[in-house]
């Protein structure tokens, strides 16, 4: 085996995976190093190339020319998606800013890429499309093994003319305006809140024999989907893969419940805004629940990385989803997504439990798989800063040299095979092969 | 002459938009920085009293570098300056972002600057005869 790549005979054939990395700051550069380092070590083309960059090419040459730097050294026709993300974690490192590829190569395998666009005005519609070319391209596939990976354009917002973009209205009457009215405006536009909810319940009721592993693309005010040459916005793209080695999809929220509990008694913006909570003002109640007064924030920034990101929220009726408070308008809280129930629990995460938690799902993980695709909250750095350096060291620690490759996300989605899809904040998302005959991964005896 | 390869590591966190300014300093000095000019300018109109806040804080890590102090940080104003100590030593790498920017994001970066020159360090003393 050699660094950063993998290969091994399993059902006589040949399955290789390989990390590609770029640090360069033109976007051009980028694309040919990030293919590079990716396939320079593959014996044979890959089957599929996933490609993640950070925002910052959108300043430096564009995401145009990364994929033109991509494709002067992608071999033709190679299946590819990807998207921006905040942060990732590879071999190589753990960054901010760069750009970083998983290529794939085995012979045993069907790709098809779906692609479904204005999922903020559309989503069940982008879904159906999307759905549809991956039900297409895969219609003839033999083999059993069946996942999606997908990438969602995730919420952004608008920049208005005047006011310029926002996330907090501190006035209760724009805040009750925007929070009635205008947002569904904002769908027009292709801004907003990501609606993954909608996209991923679709998706599973569409592909159902499909167990699915995604991320909604970018941070908060931009993000762009890849898929092949072409560079998107406010789209659903998916790479549909049928395989002949078994799909192993593990996922966790890193959390712990508080005894802080509330129940919604009004919404709006089809469940994505609450109005109010226990009858009351939802703002209010929720800052006397935080035991915070509104006069200690300047701006919902202070509000969002001091307190409420160490607070999500869960519902007593669907735990598996999670949601963060995305803006404030008025009274009202805007949520990443669509409330899964109205009893909320209030969850709290500490940047201790994070890598401890952290740590055991990555050593219960499948020992036997020739790579790692993770899909991990971005919002874990907003508490770790630095340390998210941790959360590297410990996926060396039992993975070593082969590849993995770790994607931060705004909003982290996942179905697993008989299970419901969700959608949520803080979770740890892993998709392994299962490959009995391979050697064990896990790297030193402390590990196992 | 050489360049610093400290030097590029500076100058290629400036490169982002949130680091206004960056250095290699320690109490009363200033080891290494990138040209001013490439300083956001807004950073420029305060620098007097951020650099005499900066001076102070380095009197705390003087006293507390030994005993394992490793970060440090102060918001003054719009500003924060982020202070990364290079340990057992009193020199910090220091960046000055706007308060309240995603640290999370940022300090990732900062990591990653702070073991790049602290690989420079060690190559530096290694091969110095």
């Amino acid at each position: 085996m050699d660094g950063m790549h993998v290969m091994l005979d399993a059902s006589e054939s040949k399955i290789e995976a390989s990390i590609g990395f770029s640090r360069k700051w033109n976007a051009r550069e980028a694309g040919r190093e990030v293919v590079k380092t990716a396939i320079e070590k593959l014996k044979t083309p890959p089957s599929f190339f996933l490609l993640f960059s950070t925002i910052h090419y959108q300043d430096n040459g564009g995401f145009k020319e990364l994929l033109k730097g991509v494709w002067d050294v992608l071999p033709k026709g190679t299946p590819l998606i990807g998207g921006t993300v905040s942060n990732f974690i590879n071999n190589y490192g753990c960054f901010s800013r760069g750009a970083t590829a998983l290529a794939v190569s085995y012979p045993n395998i069907d790709i098809a890429i779906g692609i479904g666009k204005h999922t903020k005005i559309t989503p069940k519609s982008a879904a159906k499309q999307c759905a549809s070319m991956i039900k297409k391209g895969l219609k003839d596939s033999k083999y059993d093994h069946k996942l999606i990976v997908d990438v969602i354009s995730g919420p952004t917002i608008p920049k208005l003319p005047m006011i310029g973009r926002f996330m907090n209205v501190d006035s209760r009457v724009v805040g009750n305006l925007l929070a009635y009215f205008f947002v569904d405006f904002f769908s027009y536009l292709g801004h907003g809140i990501g609606k993954e909810g909608v996209i991923i319940e679709e998706l599973s009721y569409l592909l159902p024999d499909y167990q699915i592993i995604g991320d909604s693309a970018g941070e908060r005010l931009f993000n762009y989907q890849f898929v092949n040459d072409k560079v998107y916005t406010n789209t659903v793209v998916a790479l549909g893969c049928n395989i002949d080695l078994p799909v192993k999809v593990n996922a966790a929220i890193v959390s712990h419940e508080t005894k802080k509990t509330f129940r919604i008694t009004d919404t709006t913006f089809d469940n994505r805004i609450i109005t109010r909570i226990d009858n009351k003002p939802a703002k209010d109640v929720l800052f006397n629940l935080l035991e915070v007064d509104k006069t200690q924030f300047g701006e919902f920034d202070d509000f969002y990385y001091k307190t409420s990101v160490y607070f999500p929220m869960t519902f007593e009726e669907k735990k598996e989803n999670t949601l963060g408070v995305c803006g404030l308008f008025g009274d009202n809280i805007v949520l990443h997504e669509k409330i899964a129930g109205k009893n909320v629990r209030l969850l709290s995460v500490t940047g201790k439990e994070i890598i401890g938690n952290i740590n055991d799902i990555i050593h219960k993980s499948n020992h036997f798989s020739p790579f790692t695709l993770i899909f991990y909250s971005s919002l874990y750095s907003y508490i770790l800063h630095d340390r998210t350096h941790d959360i590297k060291e410990k996926l060396d620690k039992y993975y070593g040299n082969h590849p993995y490759l770790a994607v931060g996300s705004l909003v982290e989605n996942v179905r697993i095979k008989d299970k419901y899809p969700s959608v949520r904040v803080y979770s740890f998302n892993m998709f392994q092969l299962d490959v009995p005959n391979f050697e064990n991964i896990f790297t030193n005896e402390e590990s196992n | 002459m050489q360049e610093d390869p400290i030097l590029d590591v500076l100058n290629d966190l400036l490169n982002y938009d949130e680091i206004l300014a960056c250095m290699v300093a320690r109490h009363n000095m200033i080891s290494v920085m990138p040209d001013q000019s490439r300083f956001k300018p807004e950073v420029m109109q305060i620098w007097d009293i951020i650099k005499r806040a900066m001076d102070d804080v380095f009197g705390v890590i003087r006293e507390y570098s030994q005993a394992g102090l490793g970060e440090i940080e102060f918001r003054l104003q719009d500003y924060e300056a982020l202070f990364y100590i290079f340990p057992d030593t009193e020199n910090a790498l220091v960046a000055i972002v706007p308060a309240l920017s995603n640290k999370g994001l940022i300090e990732v970066e900062m990591e990653n600057a702070r073991r790049e020159i602290l690989k420079i360090m060690e190559n530096k003393i290694e091969t110095t005869p």
